[in-house]
């Protein structure tokens, strides 16, 4: 260790533990319990089958999404495309809408289906993973760095350096779509209705799930976790050296110029980030037909709207308030990448393992009460989407200048004079977007707490609940209203990102 | 970086938010019952509202959603055995009620629920441990804009027909009503038949949709000619306008599956009275007539219940002899047999 920890740290992972680590870990006691079953399931051919179908999806994803996720972010980060300020904040909405709103909605209006519409939903749904992680990296490359490559090399030389740049950070962002694609079924079920069935790696987990197999479920999750948890620490260690503090002597490289390029370059990008937030939102909404259906859906659903507002505000809370001390303690750390590891676990198993997991952890005598009510709902939550709220604010934190606060300290300050008058105006703004950013992810999460007693009560449970037995304008009504609850945060984002960028000089 | 004092406080605060959100209502209270139901919420509503109304007890119900397909509740009481938060179980079908049953999950009535004798025998279990009420038939629904009176399908072996190659569809049969239906096809057919089916089923290129609502929908909307469906979800469609005709199949053979809703106690339930009274009182034909009227239309297993007139009862229609405890016995296996040959 480099440096001593306090108690807060010591509860933060005490915390850690609790809601992420100990549910995540549990179900693999199933492998304990019937390792013939568990080693049957981890050998079964239709498994691996399965799981590269999956990588063959993924593959065809990535093969789109990282291109166009790289161009995206190479745009937004270093050109002066007309109104890229705007099409940065728009970039990250298709994220917050679960897969299945982008099914329902204009691909419901379309009729796609098969592989092709698998993948163009996985497209549309997690490019901005890609674009904003190269945004990031690229946001670093200095004015100094630019001019002299320019000067040395031309405007390729800058392009290949920015690509060198930019690509390991859209990897980043490509890690995290995958571990995603690798827990879904519901997108693949649902486009292949008809004509040929494609099955993906999630389903043979949840063929285990249905047969109630404890050790076929453990057998089966190895594969997944160890890709998923291999990715998502390489992706962390990377992200590490991405996030190294910026001295205030530091001068954004300035936007290359794209000529005649720019005006239709604008407009594909337009067009691109409409696929995935404004096309799905108008489709709900021609499909919700009348304002009646959609007032009597809010009147019938307003006890779990208020629910599902009042979980994200909790979650996302505890999210950010807990990604404080762990990202204080990583900086501590002579191997971080165990600190990683435990925060990135409960996303990589598959979510009704973890889901399987809170209820071992939680349903006991003296547990019951966190387990019967809507805590066992938060503290889901948070463990399993803390690395949401943890990666960014890490990136926040890191590139606050340690001098700074060393000068502030010689000069007599306090810890509480440090954290108020240096790192808090510093933060504040990234920090709300954090805030934002895990409140809306918190409502994409169904299949850890369909398990749970509280659960049923969310929104996306009641969307689930009737997307099969409801007329389609009910449904697209309660896709909407999800839609609603997620409007507050992204109200609240959509006004400080314009803010911090505008604080930034960008505008 | 000395952060100590804010850090903690936001911690503080954060656990604090939690505990104040998560102070949970306990278990074991005198006029309240937990129901888990793998049916969908506004149809059981429609029954426990009454329940509530008559006997002042309050139902706090947990439904599952069709991403489950009956079985998320079944998996949280198989992990919830231990201590048990539900009292009674409404399982829409049969097969996993049997499950539970040989899992040690629920526990047998004795003496039997008032009402129950007046269920036919094979629909309630000799133990006590289930007992059937208000039904669905596994019918074909065939959209009669894509297909010809003259050649309306009246036959399960018509799935397999290569006239309609790439025209049916039935749902991957992993799950719900549709696992229960070949299963029990395979009890009363035998191994061979039922292999000829399921090769059938393949050969033919018989669409595969997610769940027999979305099966029901898309032959309503002319994505697929016809298919296996359960008379409730035909229904549905029927009501959105849809131009659709529900076949009972085989009536000159095997007849055609009539599955039970199921209700039952679970072993160790924090208010076991309420939970006989619940059962009781869905085992009436009160019930049974509120499930018939409603727009699922489900079929009264009793007789002499009041139901309108397009809700078809057994002796209207020839009904498959089935014994649902074979069934429950074989359907774990079939299940990992048909995930496997259905990839």
């Amino acid at each position: 260790m480099r440096a001593r920890l306090h108690s807060w740290h010591y509860l933060a992972i005490a915390a850690l533990l609790i809601a992420g680590v100990l549910p995540s870990l549990l179900p693999f006691a199933g492998w304990l319990g019937e390792p013939g079953e568990a080693w049957a399931a981890l050998v079964d051919p239709i498994l691996w089958t399965r799981l590269l179908r999956t990588l063959g999806i993924l593959a065809a994803t990535l093969l789109v999404a990282l291109p166009v996720g790289l161009c995206q972010g190479w745009l937004l980060a270093r050109s002066d495309l007309p109104g890229r300020d705007w099409f940065l904040i728009l970039t990250p909405l298709p994220l917050f809408l679960p897969p299945l709103v982008h099914v329902l909605s204009w691909f419901g209006l379309l009729g796609l289906k098969g592989f092709p519409a698998i993948v163009l939903v996985y497209i549309i749904a997690f490019t901005p993973f890609v674009a904003l992680m190269s945004v990031k990296a690229l946001s670093q490359v200095s004015q100094a760095q630019a001019e002299t490559l320019l000067l040395e090399g031309g405007p390729w030389a800058v392009l290949r350096d920015d690509l060198r740049q930019a690509l390991p950070a859209a990897g980043v962002g490509a890690v995290l779509a995958s571990v995603l694609v690798l827990s879904d079924f519901a997108v693949a079920d649902f486009l292949t209705a008809v004509g040929p069935k494609v099955t993906v790696y999630a389903d043979s987990l949840y063929a285990h799930h249905l047969a109630l197999r404890n050790g076929g479920i453990a057998g089966a999750a190895i594969p997944g976790v160890i890709l998923s948890g291999l990715a998502l620490v390489w992706a962390l260690r990377y992200r590490r050296r991405l996030g190294t503090a910026i001295g205030p002597d530091f001068v954004q490289a300035a936007p290359l110029p794209l000529g005649r390029a720019r005006m239709p370059l604008g407009f594909l990008l337009a067009l691109l980030i409409a696929m995935g937030t404004l096309l799905p939102l108008l489709a709900l909404v021609i499909q919700a037909q009348s304002v009646e259906v959609f007032w009597q859906q809010a009147m019938l659903a307003r006890g779990r709207i208020g629910f599902t507002a009042l979980l994200g505000l909790a979650v996302s809370l505890g999210m950010v308030l807990l990604s404080l001390p762990l990202v204080s303690l990583a900086k501590r750390m002579q191997r971080p990448w165990a600190l990683d590891l435990m925060i990135f676990l409960p996303f990589a198993v598959p979510a009704l393992f973890f889901g399987v997991g809170l209820i071992r952890m939680w349903n006991h005598p003296g547990t019951g009460w966190i387990y019967d009510g809507p805590l066992v709902l938060w503290l889901a939550l948070v463990g399993r989407y803390l690395s949401f709220a943890y990666l960014p604010m890490a990136g926040v934190l890191e590139r606050v200048d340690p001098l700074l606060t060393e000068a502030a300290r010689l000069d007599g300050a306090g810890p509480g004079a440090c954290l108020w008058r240096i790192v808090w105006p510093l933060v504040r703004g990234p920090l709300l977007l954090v805030w934002c950013w895990s409140f809306c992810f918190t409502l994409r999460e169904l299949d850890s707490l369909i398990l749970l007693h509280a659960g049923h009560q969310s929104l996306l449970h009641h969307l689930y609940a009737n997307v099969i037995f409801s007329r389609p304008d009910e449904v697209a009504s309660i896709a909407l209203l999800l839609i609603l609850v997620a409007a507050g945060p992204l109200l609240v984002y959509l006004a400080s990102a314009r803010h911090l960028l505008a604080r930034s000089g960008r505008t | 970086m000395a952060i100590a004092p804010w850090l903690s406080m936001a911690l503080g605060l954060a656990l604090l938010l939690g505990i104040g959100t998560g102070c949970g209502r306990g278990g074991q209270e005198a006029g309240r019952v937990t129901l888990y139901t793998s049916l969908n919420e506004p149809t059981v509503r429609a029954v426990i509202s009454v329940f509530e109304e008559r006997t002042g007890i309050h139902v706090h119900l947990r439904a599952d959603t069709e991403r489950d397909k009956t079985v998320g509740l079944v998996r949280t009481l198989m992990e919830e055995r231990h201590r048990p938060r539900a009292d009674v179980f409404w399982n829409s079908e049969t097969a996993n009620t049997i499950r539970l049953k040989h899992h040690g999950v629920l526990r047998a009535l004795d003496p039997p629920p008032a009402g129950s004798d007046r269920v036919p025998l094979q629909y309630r279990d000799p133990d006590g441990y289930w007992f059937g009420f208000a039904a669905r038939a596994r019918i074909l629904i065939v959209n009669t804009n894509r297909v010809a009176p003259e050649e309306m399908p009246d036959s399960m072996w018509d799935l397999i027909d290569p006239r309609w190659r790439g025209r049916a569809g039935i749902v991957r049969p992993v799950t719900g009503t549709t696992l229960t239906h070949l299963a029990a096809l395979g009890e009363v057919l035998g191994p061979v038949e039922l292999e000829r089916f399921l090769g059938g089923i393949q050969a033919n290129e018989c669409h595969l949709p997610p769940g027999n609502g979305r099966l029901a929908t898309l032959v309503g909307e002319g994505e697929i000619d016809f298919g296996f469906t359960d008379t409730s979800d035909y229904r549905l469609v029927r009501r959105l306008g849809k131009p659709v005709q529900a076949v009972y199949p085989d009536q000159d053979t095997i007849g055609t599956l009539v599955i039970p809703n199921t209700v039952s106690l679970v072993r160790g339930g924090p208010n076991p009275e309420n939970g006989r009274r619940l059962i009781e009182f869905l085992l009436s034909d009160e019930a049974e007539e509120i499930l018939a009227h409603h727009q699922r239309g489900h079929i009264p297993l009793k007789p002499n219940v009041h139901r309108p007139s397009e809700v078809k009862v057994p002796g209207e229609f020839n009904v498959m002899a089935v014994d649902f405890e074979r069934v429950g016995a074989v359907v774990e296996e079939r299940l990992a047999e048909w995930d496997a040959r259905f990839r």
